[in-house]
């Protein structure tokens, strides 16, 4: 009896440990591809690339030629996904903000529901705040430049493999005159066999 | 009148010359029907700056479309099992002139009857 206890116990604690889930630590920048959908290596890749380009291009040089020196002022506009799977764009935006604050060549406005925070936060001070610390309506910084862009794909697939293409662009646009300064892009092409 | 004419008249050629120093070198004198055409919709538009906007399609692949048949056909079995459970009857899903009517029911049209498929068929 005893040994039929012990048994079933041992027998009881491997079905419970190899059922158990295993979580482990991996580096960001570790690539792992599970299904081929778009996930964080393309992130990091497209942000890298991105990054590398735009800090280089020359408009940047341009400008600060043309307006004596004045870094200019980028917002953030919107990116259109229009490919086959949910992605979001500010993972790797936000990369790229990051690095405008970053290399202090670039200077960032805020823009979309952040910025209406801002103004709320500033009408509330209107009414709250002490005269001395109470930020004033209108003297916001103005854009130079505003960064959109648009995410596409293309599948093809047949039986067991598949294609997938992605080609993610970013554009620059001067907001005076709408002249696209900037155009970068990342492709990235994956095939899966399943 | 008169007065009122000129008077008028000076207003209306005052503002326009305003209007005319205030336009940068080479800018559109009829800016300002853009202006008004954008300032309506900028609220709507800007609240979307830093979002993505998703506009994204199905895309056809082999094995999810597999998938997918098989999933409707399982559902699809799952569904006429349900309906037969609940008439109490045999219900054939393929066969156009099964009606309310034509359906008998009871215990000789059961499942599990051999004989009560074909006499109505």
């Amino acid at each position: 009896m005893k040994r039929f206890i012990l048994l079933a116990l041992v027998a009881c604690a491997v079905t419970v440990t190899s059922c158990s889930r295993k979580v482990t630590r991996i580096e960001p920048d570790k690539q792992v591809d599970l299904s081929g959908r778009w996930n964080n290596t393309d992130i990091r890749l497209t942000a890298e690339e991105m990054i590398n380009d735009i800090l280089k291009a020359n408009w940047l040089t341009n400008h600060l030629q043309a307006k004596g020196g004045n870094r200019p002022v980028v917002i953030c506009g919107f990116v259109v996904n229009k490919s086959h799977e949910h992605i979001e764009a500010e993972t790797f935006i936000k990369d790229l903000e990051q690095s405008f604050i970053q290399s202090q060549r670039v200077r960032l406005v805020q823009s979309g529901k952040k910025r209406d925070e801002l103004r709320a936060e500033k009408a509330d001070q209107q009414t709250n705040a002490s005269v001395s610390t109470m930020k004033k309506f209108g003297l916001e910084v103005g854009a130079d430049y505003i960064l959109q862009g648009s995410i596409n794909s293309t599948v093809d697939s047949y039986r067991r493999k598949k294609q997938v293409y992605y080609q993610i662009n970013l554009e620059l646009t001067d907001i005076q005159t709408n002249e696209v300064v900037w155009i970068g892009d990342k492709k990235i092409a994956k095939f899966v066999k399943n | 009148m008169k007065f009122f004419t000129l008077f008028a008249a000076a207003l209306i050629s005052s503002s326009m010359a305003t209007a005319q120093t205030d336009l940068a070198p080479d800018q559109n004198p009829r800016h300002g029907e853009s202006l008004s055409k954008y300032t309506r919709i900028a609220d709507s538009l800007n609240a979307l700056h830093g979002t993505t906007i998703q506009n994204t399609y199905k895309a056809y692949d082999f094995m999810e479309a597999r998938a997918e048949r098989r999933d409707e056909r399982r559902n699809f079995r799952r569904q006429l099992r349900l309906l037969r459970a609940s008439r109490f009857g045999w219900v054939d899903a393929f066969n156009p002139y099964q009606n309310a009517f034509m359906q008998p029911y009871g215990i000789f049209n059961s499942p599990f009857n051999p004989y009560s498929r074909w006499w109505w068929r």
